[in-house]
């Protein structure tokens, strides 16, 4: 239970156009075609390598037990194509709680801060909860 | 000062395809949502959608009715899971104008054909124009 608060990881992410309108268009976005501006859930490509080394190195999860709880964004501007962002990721909290139907779960949150490179402002801030089935 | 709620948004049936496009386009190549060998070794009836993939399908009713880049904060709990062959339909439960009426927050649902909710959300909006 060390590590919390302690940032776990840092990287630089380009925002891709057509990474984008990839995205967009399997998250069935109608505007996928007409905008370069990112869906909201967009930060989870930024993210994706970082919550893979999260679960299997950081954590050593078993992904079988393992649920995703909750997802947040609280967006300050929006990510557009062409932004490089700065990423910054930290565990905020890894606890054990009882289970309504017994036994214990592991709940771990973690936050990943996006700041434009251009202008050095936060732009989005992405927290998550993932759930631990039968924690020991 | 209360506002009409938007029309509810449907999508699917989710297909094996959507999950795929999904994984590709996200990056979460997590073999339960495309593997199903992998998926019945964990005990699961099929693959299962991502969590994620639903939260986006709920975040693309926002941008439908506000136009992208309208989200100023959106927050999912996640309920119950998604297979292929499920209809969703998202909807807006409530709207409320907050501030000086160029924010909204709402509480939004996706829900399965028979009603069982699989995405609880909030979010505020920022008005355009």
């Amino acid at each position: 239970m060390s590590k919390i608060g302690e940032t776990i990881a840092e990287w630089d992410f380009r925002v891709e156009a057509g990474k984008v309108r990839e995205f967009a268009r399997a998250v069935h976005d109608i505007h996928a075609d007409d905008t370069e501006i990112a869906p909201p859930t967009f930060p989870v490509v930024a993210a994706a390598g970082f919550v893979e080394h999260l679960i299997t190195d950081v954590l050593a999860l078993d992904r079988s037990s393992t649920v995703h709880g909750e997802q947040a964004y609280d967006y300050l501007e929006p990510i557009i194509a062409g932004d490089l962002l700065k990423c910054r990721a930290r565990l905020t909290g890894d606890t054990l709680k009882a289970g309504k139907r017994g036994g214990t779960m592991r709940i771990i949150t973690a936050e990943v801060e996006y700041r434009s490179a251009a202008s050095g402002r936060i732009v989005c801030r992405e927290t998550m909860t993932t759930i631990e089935k039968g924690a020991a | 000062m209360t506002a009409a709620l938007p029309e509810p948004v449907i999508y699917g049936p989710l297909t094996r395809t959507d999950l795929v496009r999904y994984a590709g386009a996200s990056g979460d190549f997590n073999p339960l949502h495309h593997d199903h060998a992998f998926a019945a070794a964990a005990g699961l009836p099929d693959v299962m959608a991502h969590g994620m993939l639903s939260a986006g399908l709920l975040a693309s009713a926002l941008t439908r009715w506000f136009g992208p880049g309208a989200v100023r904060r959106y927050a999912v709990r996640f309920r119950s899971p998604v297979w292929p062959g499920d209809v969703l339909t998202a909807r807006c439960l409530a709207m409320t104008p907050a501030g000086d009426g160029s924010i909204a927050d709402l509480v939004l649902e996706l829900t399965r054909a028979d009603g069982e909710p699989v995405l609880s959300a909030t979010a505020s909006i920022v008005s355009r124009g």
